[in-house]
């Protein structure tokens, strides 16, 4: 392969005319604000995504992108109101009972006995799947197993004739 | 040539880039522009707007697809900037992304090619070998340039993309064979050869204008 580049030599000062194609005076002035500007733009808008079709958060993003002073105010009562809610919880007396039980705790005196809720089970030993079956017989005051729990029962009908 | 121009009166060319600021500057600017620094990178935008700008003018005639093309290039540029490690240098890297968007926007616009050419600069009609290759044809100079620049244009859109971004690359900005290769992606014979091809192509189109 000969290039032969002296074959070349108009074609390339033909081409040098190309160096000539100007862009409009100043276009390039404003050039790269307008890149920058539409990189905003695109970050602006990939913040607007993703705040979904929430038009009044991002309008009120915008407000405070526009007054840095409203967003320090709002952002100081925000603070405050924090602030304000933990003092307040701080404060609030708890329930007579709970505070009853603290000051034994802090006391030393020994938390008092759970309340029972049926007065027959508090006489009486507690049976359950856990304690052993002993074959002894059943306290005087129970005829069954099924005495210590107020079990309700309503007679069935049952008949043969059926309608 | 024996009459030689005051240089003032030659065009513009563009063959600085890495030269033009040392590499540590940039990398720096790179680093902050990457960390969100809006202002950095605004300054490589500017460094690089109008090579950036005038290789997509020339590749596709067309001053306002030049336009967005040019700015589209930037941006994606600055939204890949996190993968940018520094391989090659910035100037490289923005240029690929430039040159791919181009191919690909050309690619698609295939059939509906439109041109829209800046304006010749008033310094042309002064460059001795312009005026050589015109003023036999014409007595009214300013038209014969107009014509001519019509014909290069038209001429250099019959060439396939990869031809005409050798051509355009080499012959009117200036680039090396070694930039246009890592440019392109290829090997540097790979570049020779494009062009070569390209220039025949060229040569044979725009004849009328080259005895």
């Amino acid at each position: 392969m000969n290039p032969e580049p002296e074959n070349f030599d108009r074609l390339k000062k033909l081409l040098a005319l190309k160096r000539y194609e100007q862009p409009p005076p100043g276009y390039f002035n404003g050039f790269s604000r307008q890149v920058t500007t539409r990189i905003r733009a695109g970050q602006r808008g990939g913040a607007e995504r993703m705040l979904g079709e929430a038009v009044w958060l991002v309008r009120v993003w915008e407000v405070f992108q526009n007054k840095p002073v409203l967003a320090g105010g709002f952002g100081a009562a925000i603070c405050a109101l924090v602030i304000f809610g933990i003092i307040s919880a701080d404060r609030i007396s708890p329930a007579p009972g709970a505070n009853e039980l603290l000051a034994g705790q802090s006391a030393g005196v020994s938390t008092p006995a759970p309340v029972a809720l049926n007065p027959q089970m508090t006489a009486l030993p507690v049976l359950s799947s856990t304690n052993p079956v002993t074959p002894g017989p059943l306290p005087s005051t129970l005829n069954s197993l099924f005495d210590q729990l107020p079990l309700r029962s309503q007679p069935a009908a049952a008949g043969f004739g059926g309608n | 040539m024996s009459n030689p121009e005051p240089a003032a009166a030659k065009p513009p060319l563009k063959t600085d880039s890495p030269e033009a600021s040392p590499p540590g500057a940039e990398l720096e600017l790179v680093k902050k522009a990457q960390h969100g620094d809006m202002a950095a990178y605004d300054e490589l935008v500017r460094r690089y707007q109008e090579r950036i700008y005038a290789t997509i003018y020339h590749m596709t005639s067309n001053h306002e697809d030049a336009n967005d093309l040019a700015q589209e290039a930037f941006i994606k540029a600055y939204q890949a900037l996190k993968s940018f490690k520094g391989g090659s240098s910035f100037y490289t890297w923005v240029y690929r992304i430039a040159v791919n968007k181009t191919i690909n926007f050309l690619k698609q616009r295939k059939n509906r090619s439109h041109m829209s050419l800046n304006d010749l600069d008033l310094n042309a009609e002064h460059d001795p070998d312009l005026v050589a290759l015109v003023s036999d044809k014409t007595p009214r100079r300013e038209a014969a340039l107009g014509e001519l620049q019509e014909k290069l244009n038209a001429a250099l859109q019959q060439l396939s993309e990869q031809h005409r971004l050798v051509v355009t690359l080499h012959d009117v900005q200036g680039l090396s064979h070694e930039e246009i290769a890592a440019i392109m992606d290829c090997n540097n014979g790979t570049v020779r050869s494009r062009l070569y091809y390209a220039r025949q192509q060229l040569q044979a189109m725009l004849s009328d204008y080259l005895k």
